[in-house]
């Protein structure tokens, strides 16, 4: 099914995709596809990870990349390939050979990236067949240790009181931290000053020495802060409490935006047109592999909520965001050419 | 007091089990190498050796990842001094004067005085965490985006005073290093800047890659244009270790050196690099001997190499008191504890008494390692002077090529070592020096990144730069640097310096 759709969906592949799928079938007609792979994996199987060693996506793919080679039963090698917002790495996989031996760990920045950028060189959608989802990431929203708020909706009044006074850091233009933030001042009706910054750290950095108000940002990055005092959690932008965070409350629940709901994940990806009997060995693999209990302890230790979904809900997972994105990134005119 | 006793003894049995020895005996080891090649990082190297230390206890974990760091400050200046060539950023000011006196046939002072130093700074900035981590972590916090654009702005007035020639020439390298650090993706707007299509300039020119660039292939392009017979031979090794001359010079620098490293290490953000180059500029503002520096001053080689290795330090300061990663490195630091399930932050210290006061005693232990690794290493590699320059050039140009692509393996980043070399290769000629323009490039993003953040916040006010005390001082003495500058008795006498300096 899988395989029809994508070719009969009239996406514009690139000419070298053309031809190594053309070639790729010539090459597998005379053998039975089967036995291709009932023999996978036969080889190591590199994990490309689109972002610089030591970043949460890295560390991630690291911990499963451990515990899935066991499964696998050959190794799984990471290589980093940072580089144009993590544009390079992600078009790199959507270009490899579909063979199941190349493949990719993206957050929801796989969603947003082409949306934002114009030349990401990747479709979110019809670039990759999914294979896994290995963590859930709530996003947070929360304010240096002396804002005189206490909740979500006090946050609100104040920013509501003093227009376009409440400073709030930004991890990373563009990203899903910034268009969460975006996507509630715009529902909300609200002003603020976005300040950007070149990445989590510095940003928390900021908001834990009170320089900036208030930060929209991956739970990750500020449980360890909210445990120690240094800044508190205001709410969590999952349509549920968020296990790691049992008593902050939802944005749903406190506040009139009574459907807000965004998540983040971690998910692992081939390019598209892998045969889909090695899809779902790796996703069966990978599934395990991020179900196993060290693993999802040293997940959770990260700020990550473990999950084991299989391709159909991170297909859902994109699909559903999509056009929320779209939205949000157009109406706030922050578009890359 | 009796608890700092009792801390430091129980820091000292746990560094000194067999296991935690070991594993730190295995990190200051692979620090020194990783320092040595140019390129490949303290920063890739942890990463990888990340899911290894899963299985590991913390301790043993952090004493390992943490031998790695600043193993590599001592690493990096050997190949400074002898060929010229940074193996780490951090090194690039040492190669300035180290390779000099290599060239004058005292590299076997230069490479003890940069160990000695070092261990000095390591000394010194570890019993630093010991005594007043937590209120120095609280300083660093205070340091907000107002604060940081003004130490950039002084540390850019400073860098005029890298050069030994013109400072005409000097400002505008400092100038050019600024311009090329500007190219790639605007972090404020997410827009490229200066990439002119090219895919390979959208996040800029590294760092590595550009010192490995202007020092080391200029270099050996300049070396190359007069023939083999004419070439002044580097002067015999004559003794290994530094005169008592030398110690004499080099003490006060390696002092100064380890206070401003171990401050500028606090902040997150400055780091190792600019505590280096400041170290530099500091030795030459106070030396009797300005003429020395670009001919091969002890002092600056001494003053960066004990910066360096203090900053690298005391950058563990924030991370383990405030859960708060002051550079890439701590930061996956940071993670390898979370990993583990350990929450470094205002109540680490007591939390895990064991783990911290372990690890910090495994510091000083590295530390003395690295010095008792390093310092009869240096006959080995005063040997590598001997090797007839048309062996060694291969050589060099293998490393540096091995060096630039090591670090984010693009192919693309070698056609920019290769022009960048040669577009230094040619500002040389023309009399100007790479120092500025790498202090430069390495301050001109951070004061853009301050200075707009810095506005962002206040709303577009520009008097928020002296309304806060700390950011207003520092502007003060900026502007007291620049008025002694350009003050006319000083420049008549600095002009004298340059002539002598000439002649």
């Amino acid at each position: 099914m899988t395989k029809i759709r994508k070719f009969t969906a009239g996406l514009p592949l690139s000419r070298r995709q053309a031809t190594g799928a053309m070639l790729a079938a010539a090459l597998a007609l005379p053998f039975a596809g089967i036995a291709h792979a009932q023999s996978f994996p036969e080889r190591p199987i590199r994990l490309v990870v689109p972002f610089a060693p030591g970043g949460t996506n890295d560390s991630v793919a690291r911990i499963i990349a451990e515990s899935a080679q066991g499964i696998l039963g050959v190794p799984v090698v990471i290589e980093n390939q940072p580089g144009g917002a993590s544009n390079t790495g992600t078009a790199h996989v959507a270009e490899a050979e579909p063979d199941g031996y190349t493949l990719l760990i993206q957050s929801d920045t796989l969603t947003t990236n082409p949306i934002v950028y114009s030349n990401a060189g990747y479709d979110a959608l019809t670039s990759f067949e999914p294979i896994a989802m290995v963590a859930r990431v709530p996003v947070v929203l929360a304010v240096r240790k002396d804002l005189e708020v206490e909740t979500i909706e006090d946050f609100v009044k104040l920013v509501r009181e003093r227009p376009g006074e409440i400073t709030v850091g930004t991890p990373s233009v563009g990203g899903g931290n910034h268009l969460t933030g975006l996507l509630f001042r715009d529902k909300m009706g609200l002003d603020w000053v976005d300040v950007p910054y070149p990445g989590a750290g510095p940003a928390v950095t900021d908001l834990v020495g009170g320089h900036v108000d208030a930060m929209w940002s991956m739970a990750a990055s500020l449980m360890a802060h909210q445990e120690s005092g240094a800044i508190r959690v205001l709410a969590v932008s999952t349509p549920e409490r968020s296990p790691l965070l049992p008593d902050v409350p939802t944005v749903a629940e406190t506040t009139e935006l009574k459907d807000f709901a965004v998540e983040n994940w971690q998910g692992i990806f081939a390019p598209a047109g892998t045969p889909r009997a090695v899809i779902e060995k790796l996703s069966e693999a990978i599934v395990a592999a991020a179900k196993d209990p060290v693993a999802q302890e040293r997940l959770q230790g990260l700020g990550m909520q473990p999950a084991g979904s299989g391709p159909d809900v991170l297909r859902a997972q994109i699909e559903s965001s999509l056009p929320r994105w779209k939205e949000v990134v157009e109406a706030n005119d922050i578009t890359v050419q | 007091m009796e608890d700092l006793f009792s801390n430091v003894a129980l820091g000292l049995t746990t560094a000194m089990s067999l296991t935690n020895l070991l594993y730190c005996f295995v990190g200051v080891l692979l620090g020194t190498a990783v320092g040595i090649l140019p390129g490949l990082g303290p920063l890739a190297t942890i990463a990888l050796l990340l899911p290894l230390t899963f299985g590991m206890s913390p301790t043993s974990a952090l004493i390992m990842l943490s031998g790695i760091f600043y193993g590599s400050q001592y690493g990096g200046s050997t190949t400074a001094i002898l060929i010229k060539l940074p193996g780490e950023a951090a090194a690039a000011v040492t190669a300035i004067d180290g390779h000099e006196m290599a060239r004058n046939g005292r590299a076997g002072a230069a490479l003890a005085t940069a160990a000695i130093g070092s261990f000095f700074a390591g000394t010194v900035a570890t019993l630093l965490i010991v005594l007043v981590a937590p209120p120095l972590a609280s300083f660093a916090l205070s340091f907000g985006p107002p604060e940081y654009f003004s130490l950039v702005v002084l540390g850019l007035i400073f860098s005029v005073t890298l050069a030994h020639g013109s400072p005409t020439k000097a400002l505008a390298m400092t100038f050019l290093g600024i311009l090329v650090g500007t190219i790639g993706r605007d972090i404020y707007t997410g827009e490229y800047r200066y990439t002119f299509g090219l895919s390979l300039l959208e996040d800029g020119v590294e760092l590595t890659g550009l010192a490995i660039a202007v020092f080391g292939l200029a270099e050996i392009l300049r070396n190359l244009e007069t023939p083999a017979e004419q070439r002044p031979v580097i002067a015999k090794v004559n003794s290994l270790f530094p005169t008592r001359q030398d110690i004499r010079r080099a003490g006060l620098p390696v002092v100064r050196g380890t206070f401003l490293g171990s401050i500028l290490g606090v902040l997150p953000g400055a780091g190792a690099i600019i505590a280096s180059f400041a170290s530099y500029s500091l030795e030459k503002r106070l030396s009797s001997r300005r003429e020395e520096f670009g001919h091969g001053a002890i002092e600056g080689v001494a003053g960066p190499e004990s910066a360096n290795n203090a900053a690298a330090q005391t950058s563990f300061i924030p991370m383990l008191t405030l859960g708060v990663p002051g550079n890439a490195i701590m930061a996956v630091m940071l993670g390898a504890l979370l990993i583990q399930g350990i929450t470094p932050g205002p109540t680490f210290i007591s939390a895990n008494p064991e783990l911290f006061w372990g690890v910090i005693a495994s510091m000083w232990l590295g530390n003395l390692m690295l010095l008792v690794l390093n310092l009869p290493l240096i006959g080995i590699w005063v040997k590598i002077l001997t090797i007839p320059y048309r062996h060694l050039v291969p050589i060099i140009l293998g490393v540096c090529t091995v060096g630039t692509y090591s670090i984010g393996l693009h192919a693309a980043d070698l056609y920019i070592m290769a022009a960048v070399g040669l577009i230094g290769y040619v500002l040389l000629r023309w009399g100007c020096e790479p120092a500025p323009l790498v202090l430069g490039f390495v301050l001109g993003p951070l004061m853009e990144e301050y200075l707009r953040r810095s506005l962002i916040i206040s709303r577009g006010d520009p008097t928020v730069f002296f309304q806060r005390p700390i950011s207003a001082v520092l502007l003060l003495l900026a502007l007291l640097a620049v008025v002694a500058m350009v003050s006319p008795r000083l420049r008549r006498k600095r002009a004298e310096i340059i002539v002598e300096g000439e002649s």
